[in-house]
Parts: C-alpha cells; structure tokens; sequence
C-alpha cells in the first residue's frame, strides 16, 4: 500500500513538473517578446504590445489574430480575433520594418465582476534568414467595467 | 564601368525583370533530389505546376500539414496535372540541401519531385519571391498564374481575407480545365522570402 501511495506521489509529481506552466499577461522568447496590458481606464480594450528581437522584425503581412479559449470569461466577437497595429515602432537603424506594436484587443465584459481575457495570440517575426509563426498563449484579469456617465 | 555592372547585377536579380504571366514560361532543367535532371520540356502539352518550396519556412509547413498543400497535389496530379516543388535557397542558406528536402518531403507526403535550384536562376527567372509560392503553366507553355496557395497567409486557411477561402492554383486551374483564360492570373505571394544567394 505504502508503495502503492508513494508510486502515485511520484507519478503526480512527475505530471505537475510536465504540466505547461500557466499563461500570463508576459511572455517571451529570444526573438519576441509579448506583455498583455488593460487598456485605458474603462475601455475595454487590451493593448498587446510585441516586440521583436535579436535581428528580427514583426512581419506585418501575417494574418495576427486572438484565439480566446476556455479559460476567458471575457466575450469577444469571434473564435480568432483579427488584429492590426495600433501603434508600431520602426527598427532602430532600419525605418522599413517594425520591430515593436501594440495591438488591441477588443472585448465585451460581464455586466458584475472582474474578467478574465485568455487564449493564444499568433503572430509572425521574420529576420533576414528565416521567419518564425508563433502561436503563444495568455492570460490577464482585467478589473470591473467602469459605469459611464 | 563598376557602377554599370552592379546596377546590372541588381536589375538582373529584380523580380520585376522576371517573365511576365501571360508570357511563355522560362524552359529550365534542375536535378530532383535523386539527382536525376528533370526539364520542363519533360512535360510539353501538359498542365504544370510549380511549387517553391523550402523545407525550413514555418508557412510551408503550415500548408503543407494544415494547409492547402495537405489535399491540392494529390488532387490535381490523379487529375492529370503535372506538380513540381522548386527549392531556389542558395547553400548555406536555410533550407538548402538534399537531406533536409528529402525528409521534409517524405514527412509531408509529398509524392512529386522537389527540384534543387541552387543558383536561383530559375526562381528569378518565374519571379518567385515567397515559399510557398505558386506558379502555373497551361498546355501551350505559357506561364498563367502566379502569386498565393490562397488568400490565408498564415498557411494554415485559417485567415482567409474577405472571410471566404479562395484556392487559387485549383481556381486557375478549374478555368484551364474548362477552357477559360485564368480569372485571376496574379496575386500577392506570402510566406517567407525565397532564401536566394547574393
């Protein structure tokens, strides 16, 4: 029995350490880097701001899009929301590619209470010897809806 | 004189000077990863398509595991058409190699021969700038489309602009096949750039 328990113990924690950690509003690689922001005070808005890195560039040209999954209690238009560049920085050095942009992510909260905005952001950045398609997963609380007027 | 040759050298790699659409296709022959020489001529009086392909582009990837590429080869081959992967990445650039198209191609199930074209004469020559990217020839071997797989650019049919998923190789194709001139003869290559030598 005892060996029965501590097997079980054992195989818990080897799923725990190979469990994806949870998503959060900050993610990154050594090419990008993505923080998920709540947008201005009572819009409901989410800034994702991108940042490419290390010699590459954010490929504009790529469909970028939020996919909400289960997790999100916040509604959103669309199983893939498309996104476009709100704001974009150029690349120091290089005024044709964009190496930073906030992209924002519209979406509908429940009438009471904090919401949750979750699911997976893809996006695209490229350097002059490869591209790379990136499919990164996030999670923000943002806070109660401020009551206009 | 220097000046004159590097503005020549330019214009000679400019996908502007390539072939036009509607123009009769640039004759080639490449060797397949066999090393067996493969022309176009091979294939008078047939429809042709050409693929540019590269094995490292995460976009052919996408098309060829989730994409359009999974079913359109397959298709239009048992159709009649005659379908080559063209890899113009120059050495040392990515994707470049046997080995590496070799197992790309057996992992996509690709059962149509993926031409090396090392020097990029031939990628040039079609005008071909992105992977995947698509280029048809009809009967009479003149070249009548060239741009998208599709209008998804992420690869994947996923995005589709307008809201609708336009094939656009079995769109022209489906025109040849009924007789008609291709509706849409070019449209914006995506992906990533053909990886060409300087």
């Amino acid at each position: 029995m005892r060996v029965r328990a501590a097997t079980a113990g054992l195989l818990l924690a080897l799923g725990a350490a190979r469990a994806d950690p949870p998503a959060g509003p900050r993610a990154e690689g050594p090419e990008w880097a993505v923080e998920a922001r709540p947008g201005a005070s009572g819009s409901p808005l989410v800034d994702l701001r991108l940042e490419a890195r290390a010699g590459f560039h954010i490929n504009l040209e790529y469909p970028m899009a939020f996919l909400p999954s289960r997790e999100a209690t916040a509604r959103f238009s669309a199983a893939r929301v498309p996104l476009r560049p709100a704001r974009t920085t150029p690349c120091p050095g290089d005024g044709k590619e964009v190496c930073s942009a906030t992209l924002e992510l519209p979406y509908g909260q429940p009438p009471a209470g904090a919401a949750r905005v979750a699911g997976t952001l893809a996006f695209s950045v490229c350097s002059a010897d490869r591209c790379l398609i990136q499919k990164v997963p996030l999670s923000l609380a943002v806070g109660p809806a401020v009551p206009r007027g | 004189m220097r000046t004159s040759f590097a503005v020549l050298a330019l214009a000679l790699a400019s996908p502007a000077l390539a072939v036009d659409v509607g123009a009769k296709a640039p004759a080639f022959t490449l060797t397949d990863l066999a090393g067996k020489p493969v022309s176009l001529s091979d294939f008078r009086g047939r429809v042709v398509v050409l693929e540019w392909f590269n094995p490292g582009c995460p976009y052919v990837r996408a098309a060829h595991t989730r994409g359009t590429l999974v079913d359109d080869p397959a298709r239009h081959v048992r159709g009649g058409v005659v379908w080559l992967a063209v890899n113009s990445a120059a050495p040392g650039k990515q994707g470049f190699g046997a080995e590496a198209n070799r197992a790309a191609a057996e992992s996509f199930r690709m059962e149509y021969p993926v031409l090396l074209d090392p020097t990029g004469e031939v990628g040039r020559a079609y005008g071909a700038t992105n992977t995947p990217g698509m280029m048809v020839i009809d009967v009479e071997g003149r070249l009548v489309y060239r741009g998208a797989i599709d209008n998804s650019p992420d690869g994947e049919r996923q995005a589709p602009q307008g809201g609708t998923l336009v094939d656009y190789v079995s769109a022209a194709l489906e025109d040849l096949a009924a007789g008609r001139s291709v509706r849409t003869p070019e449209t914006k290559q995506y992906g990533c750039s053909v990886k060409y030598g300087s």
